[in-house]
């Protein structure tokens, strides 16, 4: 179990930060210390070999001097010790030792290479100590000279300082560590939360929600958007639901009209199911559902957005004069006055938009279908398209019944029609598609509404 | 002529083949894709017929290794999935012609005739027609004019595609779905009266005087151009 809990900790990424930051501190205090030492212990013990080195040129000067006896260079070193306790001479004469050693100490190199020698140092008690000197071995015509100095304090320094900064190393490992746990612990916390909450939206429990604290930090950001995101799944459930309706309405009445057509037909010889009108009848029932479900089929398509992004290049005044074509008749019937103004042409930025020309054509001849389709018998009835700032805008404009303010938003829903008893041929899906056809063209449709009639605008931007 | 009908479905597949034995036509049969390759690069025929989900092998691959193996044959690729972009693949993939299931033998018969007229076509023909004509209508296709019974008759360009459309295919039936690609150059189906509307609104214009119909509603299925 907690070795289990111990490698999910490990494998997070702050984890793994986290010692490389402990690695990042540990050298940087290493530096540091490096450079304290050089400074302190360091510098103390480059002046002890510089004094040494001093004094030995000292007596390898006055050992040259022409004027110098023996004598006298006995007398210049027994002086010499009497004015510093700190400084060994020892001088080997005449097989006698001169000095405040009892003999020569072995193995010192010649000058000017110095080293390290222990000597015994006999207390006034009668202890003995081993003491550490730094010294040289001076050959002058009067007999070898040993010249030492003693170390011993910086010698217990530089160990003093070495326990300290390994100390400190440790404790600076095992703070980064400790520090590391508990960051390592607050995010893994979040996360756990995050963790808990997609495996309970997978359970299906789409109500669960991301707590969400004060702090405004980056994982409230996420948890934010999660939630949204679940708000906008738990809404985009409901509508389905809503529509499921619907499409019962849409799909099931006239298969269910067929239906009873066809059994009616099984049991009863009567001339009208010989007819071909009989049978005509049949297979437009059956064009519609097929339409209707294709245009279902499609609708989520687009919203989906599985569709290609439109990537041709198109003419949007030839595409809105063709729409207009094909609709004129349309109005016609209705004796509406339907016109079409174009004012690309008055506009000297006239570039195509990139769009996908079938969709947009779709998406236009249905705006004005329904325009034509809702206004009343001599109505008026314009379709214009315009250059705008970001690309072309395409309107369509009625005198119509409109539709009222409130139900702007809920025209774009599938299978929702103004009228509830869904009396008025139609699917009820156009201005869904419409709207998805829009946004797949990065566009957007507004509806504003006039007194009396509906305008409708479909801008698209120049470039996706 | 002799078709190769390559369909799983065994229910459509005889559906296709009975409409087309009954026109007097020669149906060859597959129901996978590897067979359907090996009849389609072993035999000639004047058209394709291609469902788009095949078993063993993609319908779109089939095609794909059938014009590499340079056979040019017209293809009519049938599918379920009806959408714009699958269209546009089916086309780029060699295909001659899409159409969207459920769909009605009329419409897949004339496309076919239309195809292989299209595919048979030779250069050496007169080149481009400059006139077309039925019974006493006159189409001038050089100066744009419309005669019937030697007058002429005033008519919007669209209505004169789509009277050249219907007087270039005479005696066929012409779906909707079809006129209006044909005519418009865009793919969807209006599934409205629209088109209705427009013809009946040629159909008034070439009738103005009272003369015999020439545009002839065939119910369920489109429109056709013949004299009675």
């Amino acid at each position: 179990m907690w070795s289990e809990r111990f490698k999910v900790f490990t494998r997070t990424s702050i984890w793994r930060f986290t010692l490389i930051f402990t690695l990042i501190v540990l050298l940087i205090c290493t530096s540091i210390l490096a450079l304290v030492y050089q400074f302190t212990v360091g510098e103390q013990k480059r002046q002890i070999a510089q004094q040494v080195t001093i004094t030995a040129q000292g007596f390898a000067d006055l050992s040259e001097s022409s004027s110098m006896t023996a004598k006298d260079f006995k007398t210049a070193i027994q002086q010499r010790i009497k004015r510093s306790n700190a400084v060994v001479l020892v001088l080997s004469h005449d097989a006698q030792v001169i000095g405040n050693l009892n003999s020569l100490p072995q193995e010192l190199p010649e000058f000017p290479t110095l080293r390290h020698f222990p000597i015994a140092v006999v207390d006034h008690l009668g202890d003995t100590t081993v003491e550490i000197l730094l010294g040289t071995n001076l050959q002058t015509r009067f007999g070898d000279l040993s010249i030492g100095l003693f170390d011993n304090n910086y010698q217990v320094l530089e160990k003093n300082f070495i326990t300290a900064s390994i100390v400190a190393l440790i404790l600076a490992l095992v703070l980064t560590l400790i520090s590391g746990f508990l960051l390592n612990r607050r995010v893994l916390s979040r996360v756990k939360q995050i963790a808990e909450l997609t495996a309970h939206v997978k359970a299906g429990r789409l109500k669960s929600r991301l707590p969400i604290s004060t702090k405004q930090d980056e994982f409230d950001m996420i948890a934010e958007q999660i939630n949204q995101m679940l708000d906008e799944i738990d809404d985009l459930i409901g509508s389905v639901s809503q529509v499921t309706d619907n499409i019962a309405h849409d799909l099931r009445t006239p298969l269910s009209r067929i239906r009873i057509s066809v059994e009616d037909s099984i049991d009863n010889d009567s001339a009208i199911y010989q007819s071909d009108q009989w049978k005509e009848n049949l297979l437009d029932e059956i064009d519609n559902v097929i339409h209707t479900f294709n245009a279902m089929l499609e609708l989520s398509r687009l919203e989906k957005g599985v569709q290609n992004k439109p990537s041709s290049s198109v003419n949007i005044s030839t595409l809105c004069q063709d729409v207009f074509e094909l609709a004129e008749p349309l109005a016609e019937d209705k004796n509406q006055r339907f016109t079409f103004v174009d004012n690309t042409h008055q506009n000297e930025l006239g570039k195509p938009i990139f769009a996908d020309a079938n969709l947009l054509f779709r998406a236009v001849y249905n705006i004005v279908e329904n325009a034509i389709k809702y206004t009343q018998i001599q109505g008026v009835i314009s379709l214009a398209v315009n250059y705008s700032e970001i690309g072309v805008d395409i309107s369509v404009i009625d005198n119509g019944p409109g539709i009222p303010e409130a139900q702007h938003e809920a025209v774009f829903k599938r299978l929702y029609r103004l009228d509830a008893s869904r009396q008025e041929g139609g699917f009820g899906l156009g201005l869904s598609i419409v709207k998805a056809i829009a946004e797949l063209h990065s566009g957007k449709l507004l509806l504003t509404s006039l007194s009396p009639g509906l305008s409708i605008r479909l801008s698209l931007p120049q470039n996706l | 002529m002799k078709l190769l009908v390559i369909e799983d479905d065994a229910t459509t597949l005889a559906y296709i083949k009975k409409g087309f034995v009954e026109q007097g036509h020669i149906v060859d049969t597959a129901e996978n894709g590897p067979d359907g390759l090996f009849f389609a690069t072993s035999n000639s025929y004047d058209l394709v017929v291609l469902d788009r989900m095949l078993p063993k092998m993609d319908g779109l691959a089939l095609l794909a290794a059938m014009r590499a193996a340079t056979i040019k044959t017209p293809v009519i690729i049938l599918s379920a999935l009806g959408h714009v972009d699958e269209r546009i693949k089916g086309l780029k993939a060699g295909g001659d012609d899409y159409l969207a299931k459920p769909f009605s033998f009329q419409e897949l018969y004339i496309r076919a005739s239309i195809l292989v007229e299209r595919y048979s076509a030779s250069p050496q023909d007169n080149g481009p027609a400059t006139e077309l004509s039925i019974d006493d209508l006159v189409m001038d296709l050089v100066g744009h004019k419309v005669l019937r019974a030697g007058k002429e008759l005033t008519i919007q360009p669209k209505e004169f595609q789509l009277l050249r459309y219907l007087l270039e295919h005479q005696d066929q039936v012409i779906s909707r779905t079809l006129l209006f690609e044909s005519v418009w150059d865009y793919h969807f189906d209006p599934k409205t009266n629209v088109i209705d509307v427009h013809v009946a609104k040629l159909r008034k214009k070439l009738e103005e005087n009272g003369q015999a119909p020439l545009i002839h509603t065939v119910r369920g299925a489109g429109y056709v151009v013949r004299t009675l």
